[in-house]
């Protein structure tokens, strides 16, 4: 029973973070790479095959593009669900090529925020972002 | 101990229950990968009712374009090299944009400055985006002095524009500078997540706005070759993207060229983008003449089309004559 519930502790503790919920502080995150930047002042690029948790510090900006399928089917929007904490900014910058919707977006504050896209009768896209 | 035992499996417990419930992050991505949207969800596209407002910045009350050709790739002290013709296109395009020959980019002198941030329609209020009498283009360059990377940064790009400032001996909101990649060369994101770019940087401390222009038809259809249907027109389909894309970022310079500030939509939208990639319809991108010659252009958004409800135009007159 010992070695049971030390096993079980140990995997609160790597898998879920319950030892933490006590000091308020959030678990750890699995942080992916962001692909390189193409544009100024990027911290990187995500786009439609980009999936999981992406870290960025306050300050840093991400860009993200999704490559539909010519002029038909286009990914909508990128949104922030919070944004608070990542705010989209302005795209105008470019001209994106036929098919693509662009998002640019900026870490503000401490957070977590999810960025979800979607084609029309189709996928749907998201990924979660951590700001620290 | 059996109160331990107990926090240990209730702690077990909710640890199942919220791996149960939310499955592992790859799980979980690969869920939203493939979640279909209900039925009838609008397309992504031409924007509508996405008025452009004042962001309390500059706009370009007098457009002077210098064209930098970046690199020895181009030739050694005129153009050579340069496979699709790109350069004269792109010199002819720009430099017909002015007097009354050029109803395509007009629509961008309903913009204004030195009005309330959050206006829409200036009126005769504020100071206005300008229009050339004359050819807008007031200098070329052969920088042969250098030769342009092979995948050049964001950076090594406002470098080479703010070079070419130097040559040309200007700066100011009223200037454009276009970087103009070689063919062959191909800055980082070109093709796949833009076909070109305005930014600003800064020269001797003054804002210089430049644009950076890759040698667009090494893109193919996916920065605009064969995007219109050309017809007896004489506009080479291959090359359509020089003039949509470069007439694009040409538009958006005179309405932000601090690229950030001056006329935007509230998604961050400039009278270009909101008008990209038209294939139908109200805006469809065109072949229009300019200046007694035909190229293939992208519409622009004018927030007074349409009785001040906006929309994207392809001639401007005036607030009551444009489509």
């Amino acid at each position: 029973m010992g070695r049971f519930a030390v096993a079980v502790l140990a995997l609160c503790l790597v898998v879920s973070g319950c030892a933490r919920t006590g000091s308020g502080g959030p678990s750890p995150v699995p942080c992916r790479s962001l692909s390189e930047a193409a544009l100024p002042d990027s911290a990187g690029t995500l786009d439609e095959s980009s999936s999981g948790t992406y870290c960025l510090t306050v300050g840093q900006t991400v860009d993200v593009f999704l490559h539909g399928t010519g002029t038909s089917v286009r990914w909508t929007p990128i949104a922030s669900s919070r944004p608070d904490v990542l705010a989209p900014q302005r795209t105008g910058v470019l001209t994106a090529p036929v098919g693509v919707t662009p998002g640019i977006f900026t870490a503000m504050r401490a957070g977590t925020a999810q960025l979800t896209s979607s084609q029309p009768n189709g996928p749907s896209w998201s990924v979660t972002m951590v700001v620290s | 101990m059996r109160r331990s035992t107990r926090a240990l499996l209730t702690c077990a417990a909710a640890t199942t229950l919220a791996l149960f419930a939310a499955g592992t992050p790859a799980r979980a991505e690969s869920a939203h990968h493939t979640t279909p949207v209900r039925p009838g969800h609008p397309a992504a596209g031409a924007a509508s009712g996405s008025q452009l407002s004042y962001g309390g910045g500059p706009i370009v009350t007098a457009p002077s374009v210098y064209i930098v050709y970046w690199g020895s790739q181009w030739g050694s002290s005129t153009v050579t090299n340069d496979p699709a013709g790109e350069a004269p296109l792109q010199l002819a395009f720009l430099g017909a944009l002015a007097g009354s020959g050029d109803t395509w980019s007009t629509s961008t002198t309903q913009y204004c400055q030195g009005v309330p941030v959050g206006t829409t329609q200036c009126g005769s209020a504020g100071t206005h985006v300008g229009h050339a009498s004359s050819n807008p283009v007031k200098g070329t360059w052969v920088d042969s002095g250098v030769t342009a990377p092979n995948r050049p940064s964001g950076s090594q790009i406002a470098a080479e524009a703010v070079r070419a400032a130097s040559h040309f001996g200007v700066s100011g909101d009223n200037v454009q500078i276009v970087v103009d990649a070689p063919h062959g060369v191909k800055p980082r994101g070109f093709g796949t997540q833009y076909c070109a770019y305005h930014d600003q940087t800064t020269v001797n401390g003054a804002p210089l706005p430049f644009t950076n222009m890759p040698y667009v038809s090494d893109a193919g259809a996916s920065c605009g070759a064969n995007f219109v249907p050309t017809g007896s027109s004489g506009v080479n389909g291959a090359t359509e993207g020089v003039t949509i894309v470069g007439g694009h970022e040409f538009a958006e310079t005179l309405t932000d060229p601090a690229a950030s500030n001056g006329w935007l939509s509230s998604s961050g939208a400039e009278n270009g983008d909101l008008c990209a990639w038209i294939s139908s319809g109200q805006g469809a991108s065109s072949i229009i003449s300019v200046g007694g010659r035909n190229y293939a252009v992208q519409s622009l958004w004018s927030n007074n089309f349409n009785n001040n409800s906006g929309g994207c135009v392809n001639s401007y007159v005036s607030a009551t004559n444009q489509h």
